[in-house]
């Protein structure tokens, strides 16, 4: 009997492990027969191979658990389970690390509600993924006060306003901030009010953090992701976001943004 | 001996330890990181990578090389591993002998290989490229398996001395999952040890393993069992002091029991080697005559 090269081997047993569905469907017995797999007295060649499938499904399970953690105590364990399983048929993992196992769930469970049980649940998995994110992103040099104190009153027009690169954006129509604070605490969620909320996550030294902003706030950083400079800042919020004072307001958010090391060194 | 130097006895650094060993440090000599949790831009796990490193020999150890997959080697994956030993000079780089996926897929599991002639080609040129890119040996360590191919033309044990051989790469006998796969396989453990080249195995790795009555399943989230202590034991008498580490990866508990068990090692090693080990420090040791 010839048997399959390494290629086919791998191939053909990659399928019985990922899509175990599949193989049942099909003609295992002669499957298993011809890829040389054995089974004996303590184990079947199917069981040995099952083996293999329940083990990857529940590291790649527990992957995703461990970034979306308050998603699953939200859902519980079998219907994340279920998520994760129609997650990752569609979104098999092409990276070496776990660590980008979930990129896809947020976008994907907006496309399929129907494995949530509440549509803010889908803003939830957007904001832990955002945490992700922001977990190892660079590290950067934050700009500092004390760097600008220094600047002569001719450079400020020019000075170049880059956000850090942990830093996430957010418009949720639902309060997920607070759900997850409450989900993760194993606290009620039926007195927290519906809201809509704007949050920003970002890294501080090594700790992540998430805060609501206000609209101008949200608007400006947005805007500020294009890379602009002081003087354009104020520009913008003299003419899109109509301040009666745009070099105050530019300021006072400067000051919130240095406080929270949200820019770049330019040094 | 092989020609690795003796780092004693440590263990797999894990998140939730980062705290502890921060504040309070350790009493284990050294620690394995996994290759693919430090392949980030920033952040705390390379912060707290810089800070372990500074005090203590590393070990970079993978679970996504594939060396035994059949997709041509991630040349991106392979230069942020470079970048990384480059980085943070890690004692040796130590991957498994599997393969984790196919066709770009990745299972993220480390899947058995049939021990063939087409194999062993197979796998001569990549280690070679992974070792050029490195520029360094590799080491490879014996995973747990949990199925066997018919056409199978040699033992793992055979196979893996000379894959050793004729790859000039290392070997890293994880004793755990010699007697896992010993049990699903029904062999005798000892032969595996027996097999093994003395001077190609860098290192030695002991873990907890599950018993689920038909098959063990090698789960790292327990303590070392006794029989693998036993195994243990027989290795070392026969491959003399090994740098030792100690993997625990499921229900990880607080920082000092996973010390425990590599204090435990270290009191086997102690047992079993006596002046052997003692007169092997001397030699390792910088300002020796």
């Amino acid at each position: 009997m010839t048997h399959p090269t390494l290629r086919e081997l791998q191939t053909r047993l990659r399928g019985l492990i990922a899509d175990p569905g599949v193989a049942q469907a099909g003609d295992l017995a002669s499957e298993l027969a011809a890829l040389g797999i054995r089974g004996d007295a303590r184990l079947s060649a199917a069981e040995r191979v099952a083996v293999y499938a329940d083990m990857c499904f529940v590291r790649l399970r527990d992957a995703l658990a461990s970034d979306y953690g308050a998603l699953q105590r939200a859902l519980g364990e079998d219907a994340f389970a279920t998520l994760a399983r129609r997650y990752l048929a569609a979104h098999p993992s092409n990276r070496p690390s776990l660590r980008d196992l979930g990129r896809h769930l947020p976008a994907f469970v907006r496309r399929c509600p129907g494995l949530l049980s509440e549509p803010w649940q889908a803003e939830l998995a957007q904001l832990e993924w955002a945490m992700v994110d922001a977990f190892d992103a660079l590290d950067q040099s934050p700009l500092r006060a004390a760097y600008l104190q220094t600047l002569p009153p001719e450079a400020w027009p020019d000075l170049r306003l880059e956000a850090v690169a942990s830093l996430g954006l957010l418009a949720c129509d639902a309060p997920v901030d607070t759900l997850r604070e409450r989900i993760l605490a194993g606290a009620d969620l039926a007195s927290v009010p519906g809201e809509a909320v704007l949050l920003r996550v970002w890294r501080q030294g090594t700790t992540v953090f998430h805060r609501r902003m206000q609209r101008l706030e949200a608007a400006a950083l947005r805007w500020m992701f294009r890379g602009v400079s002081f003087a354009e800042l104020c520009a913008w919020l003299g003419e899109s976001a109509r301040e009666e004072d745009p070099a105050a307001a530019a300021l006072r958010l400067l000051g919130r943004w240095l406080e929270d090391e949200l820019l770049v060194s330019p040094t | 001996m092989s020609g690795q130097p003796d780092l004693g006895f440590g263990i797999g650094l894990r998140t939730g330890h980062f705290t502890a060993l921060l504040e309070h440090g350790t009493q284990v000599d050294w620690f394995e990181a996994i290759s693919e949790n430090f392949m980030v831009a920033g952040g705390r796990p390379l912060q707290v990578l810089e800070r372990i490193r500074n005090d203590h020999p590393l070990v970079l150890h993978g679970v996504s090389l594939s060396i035994g997959g059949t997709d041509p080697l991630d040349p991106v994956y392979l230069r942020a591993l470079r970048d990384l030993a480059d980085r943070f000079a890690p004692a040796w780089v130590s991957d498994h002998l599997c393969w984790t996926g196919v066709d770009a897929h990745n299972l993220h599991d480390l899947l058995p290989l049939p021990w063939t002639a087409e194999l062993l080609a197979h796998l001569l040129p990549r280690v070679a490229r992974v070792q050029d890119v490195l520029g360094r040996r590799l080491v490879l360590e014996n995973a747990s398996t949990y199925l066997s191919f018919a056409h199978a033309e040699m033992s793992e044990w055979e196979f893996l001395a000379e894959l050793a051989r004729q790859a000039d790469c290392e070997l890293l006998l994880d004793v755990n999952n010699v007697y896992v796969s010993a049990f699903n396989h029904g062999f005798d453990a000892r032969t595996f040890i027996d097999a093994m080249p003395v001077e190609r195995v860098a290192q030695i790795h002991l873990a907890g393993h599950a018993d689920h009555g038909t098959h063990l399943l090698d789960t790292h989230d327990a303590r070392v069992a006794d029989p693998v202590w036993d195994l243990y034991r027989y290795a070392l008498a026969r491959l003399g002091p090994v740098s030792t580490l100690v993997e625990w990866d499921g229900d990880v508990p607080p920082l000092a029991e996973v010390e425990a068990e590599a204090l435990r090692a270290r009191a086997v090693a102690a047992e079993v080697l006596g002046d052997r080990r003692a007169l092997t420090e001397a030699d390792d040791a910088p300002n020796a005559a």
